[in-house]
């Protein structure tokens, strides 16, 4: 079990990746901006950050230098979601410093599998 | 659409606007999949077979009119000719996205892709495009 703080600017987004997380016994939390997501890592200091690039206030890259930048989750693993169609966003997202991308459109049977893969074997999964 | 590319419209300015219209397109037929799946795969519930049924033709139709708009937006990209500065962009993003692109497009000029391959030697691939006879 996880706590996974998804950062998306559509109610649908996180609609959907909170089903998913919760199916898998994962917690869910919700941030709309960038702005919100720094205030919530710092605070709520998630396993893992999923998060948009594209946002009003603050967008995901300057979101992930802030985060990256402060002391207490400069380890935590922030993958990029991204829309479709963005050519060379990918490149962009790694050369940002993002651990890991995502599309969008993503496939529900296979997601969490590769998202629990950034969580890594620790002992968190499967404990009660 | 063709008024517009003839239009002086620069290839950047066009790809934005393709990439604009892909975005507002795929956003919302992105809930329409997600969600559809998220009710296949019993998270919110179990369902019956007629519902399973019903939903899997949602399903089916979201998928085709995902295709329908992928193949609409490189087909103006092909009409327009900013298909060429996309493949270069697509290309070291990985051999297998290059050729699956490619092999998309093939599809819908009518053409075909041959590869020949050996080890440590290197690859060469083909398009073969069928002749418009007039």
């Amino acid at each position: 079990m996880a706590q996974v703080l998804v950062v998306d600017d559509t109610d649908h987004a996180l609609d959907l990746l909170g089903y998913l997380l919760r199916d898998r016994g994962h917690i869910a939390m919700f941030a709309r901006n960038g702005e919100e997501a720094v205030a919530s890592a710092l605070k709520m200091r998630p396993d893992l950050i999923l998060m948009d690039l594209h946002m009003p206030l603050m967008d995901g890259y300057e979101a992930l230098a802030a985060i990256r930048g402060s002391a207490r989750n400069g380890t935590c693993p922030i993958l990029a979601l991204t829309a479709f169609g963005e050519v060379g966003e990918r490149e962009r997202a790694h050369a940002a410093g993002f651990d890991g991308y995502f599309s969008k459109q993503i496939t529900p049977e296979t997601f969490m599998d590769q998202l629990e893969a950034f969580l890594g074997g620790d002992d968190r999964r499967g404990a009660p | 659409m063709r008024a517009l590319i003839e239009d002086d419209l620069g290839n950047e300015r066009l790809e934005r606007l393709l990439a604009g219209a892909g975005h507002q397109l795929r956003t919302p037929l992105n809930s329409v999949l997600g969600f559809t799946e998220i009710l296949l795969m019993g998270l919110p519930g179990p369902l019956n077979e007629e519902q399973r049924r019903q939903l899997r033709n949602v399903r089916s139709g979201a998928r085709l009119l995902e295709t329908t708009i992928d193949n609409l937006l490189d087909l103006v990209r092909i009409e327009s000719g900013t298909l060429n500065v996309r493949l270069e962009l697509v290309d070291p993003g990985g051999a297998g996205l290059g050729l699956h692109v490619s092999r998309r497009l093939a599809d819908l000029l009518g053409a075909d892709i041959a590869v020949e391959s050996a080890p440590g030697r290197g690859s060469t691939f083909s398009l073969i495009l069928p002749r418009k006879d007039r």
